[in-house]
């Protein structure tokens, strides 16, 4: 019981982010850059994508989908559903269990967890997982160089899987760093130094640990390592208290190419890794968010070489892609917009 | 009011369902129709199929004036679908001077429009990227 498929889209576009730098004169030059959304793209058109991609990846019949469970934290809507048309959407069938987790960049994995217990307890047979964020930072915000956007999702089976799901484990305070109030339509943080030892970091590390503990495992024990992909610092101040090498890390690291792609980054990492992954080998996934953060752990097994030439790779999305300048991006984001 | 008319063709612009004549395999979209206009048969059954993922270009024009939610200039395409039908689409990802009639593309969720903050996505079409295609 596990993962039996999975895919990932990125939109086109990329802003560097010495652009953002420059726009505001700021004297440093930071390196990377981060993908944004096209006018026409929202969440929703994010995750079909992906969906798609996941469905190829694991040679499935829409019709044999059971349920379709949605995280993102950057839904246009207090109350509408985005799974519902995405199940209608992709062609699955009316029957469909449709559901939508968010309020934290945790969402993805809470579906995760959640669909791997219906699996496992054998009320549903395949369901189709899905992460998809559009972020958008508000100009001038440190959060403006990372807010970036993309969607990865997986198909859980009992039947056909590639990666075995092994364990979990949560860790929970409901630690306030990170809100988004309907009025401002921004992402608000607390006090950054605090909250970047005391939020990710201490939850990231407690998770992971936990999970090592319960699984007689030590951070060697496993070939890949995906952490929440939300600052380049925090996720090395984590991965080193933890005693994860850069080898560990490497092939699971997005950040630089798409930025902080929210509910998406962990799905859209623990594609990366197993777009190379090879049997045997062992992924742990962190996620974070809002003060809780959760730990699960896969093994990779002799089927992902029958599926992989049916894939779409996190590579294929690095490489193909078209610079905007600043004020593009703004633009394409709303952030600023004509008048009328 | 978005509803009424959203729902009434709902499953044509959410999941581009067609129709394929049982008589002679004419392809109607987005009008689900008693008569074939192909084979004439009256009344004639008709078999609902989805279209795509695929098509090829027919003809193409490129619009610049339009309103104020668009972002011109996009490319209009008719395409002629691999499994049968024709839509008239607006074409992502790609820059006018991209475009060529023959062209192979592909079907794209994509936002259409806005009303009342409701978003309402329908599908697009975009070029084929060789490379990113499964072997």
């Amino acid at each position: 019981m596990g993962i039996s498929g999975y895919g990932v889209y990125i939109p086109l576009y990329r802003v560097k982010l010495k652009e953002i730098a420059t726009a505001w004169k700021e004297d440093a030059q930071p390196s990377g850059e981060k993908s944004v959304a096209y006018f026409d793209e929202n969440v929703l058109t994010l995750a079909y994508n992906a969906c798609i991609n996941a469905i190829k990846h694991a040679d499935i019949k829409p019709s044999d989908i059971n349920a379709l469970y949605l995280g993102t934290v950057s839904s246009p809507y207090t109350e509408a559903s985005l799974a519902a048309p995405l199940v209608n959407a992709l062609g699955l069938p009316e029957n469909v269990e449709a559901v939508d987790f968010g309020a934290s960049t945790r969402a993805s994995t809470a579906a995760l967890q959640a669909g791997l217990d219906a699996v496992k307890s054998e009320r549903l047979e395949n369901i189709l997982i899905v992460g998809s964020d559009v972020l958008v930072g508000a100009p001038g915000t440190s959060f403006e160089y990372t807010a970036g956007s993309g969607a990865a999702a997986c198909i859980l089976s009992g039947n056909g899987v590639i990666a075995e799901y092994e364990d979990s484990f949560f860790y929970t305070t409901g630690f306030a760093d990170k809100w988004k109030n309907v009025e401002s339509g921004y992402p608000l943080y607390g006090d950054t130094g605090f909250v970047r030892r005391y939020g990710y970091v201490e939850h990231v590390v407690k998770a992971a640990k936990g999970l090592l503990e319960k699984l007689g495992d030590s951070a060697q024990s496993f070939n890949h390592v995906v952490l929440q992909q939300q600052e380049s610092r925090l996720i090395s101040e984590a991965s080193k208290s933890l005693g994860f090498t850069p080898e560990q890390l490497k092939a699971g690291m997005t950040l630089e190419n798409f930025g902080d792609t929210g509910s998406a980054s962990i799905l859209i990492g623990l594609s990366a890794i197993l777009d190379q992954a090879e049997p045997g080998q062992r992924i742990l996934a962190v996620s974070y968010g809002s003060g809780s953060s959760a730990a699960l752990s896969f093994k990779v097994n002799e089927k992902i070489y029958d599926k992989r030439e049916n894939s779409t790779p996190v590579k294929s999305f690095k490489e193909n892609k078209e610079y905007i300048d600043y004020f593009t991006h703004l633009r394409q984001n709303r952030i600023i917009s004509r008048t009328e | 009011m978005i509803t009424p008319p959203l729902w009434r063709d709902y499953r044509q612009n959410n999941r581009m369902e067609a129709y394929k004549c049982k008589n002679c395999g004419f392809v109607s979209y987005p009008e689900k129709r008693r008569v074939c206009p192909q084979c004439k048969k009256a009344p004639s059954e008709f078999e609902t199929i989805t279209l795509g993922p695929k098509g090829r270009v027919l003809t193409y024009t490129v619009a610049h004036a339009l309103p104020a939610e668009f972002e011109p200039p996009i490319p209009l395409a008719i395409v002629e679908m691999d499994g049968g039908g024709r839509i008239y689409a607006m074409v992502s990802d790609c820059k006018p001077d991209q475009m060529k009639v023959g062209m192979e593309v592909e079907l794209d969720y994509r936002e259409i429009f806005q009303e009342d903050g409701y978003r309402v996505q329908s599908f697009k079409v975009k070029p084929v990227k060789k490379g990113e295609e499964p072997k």
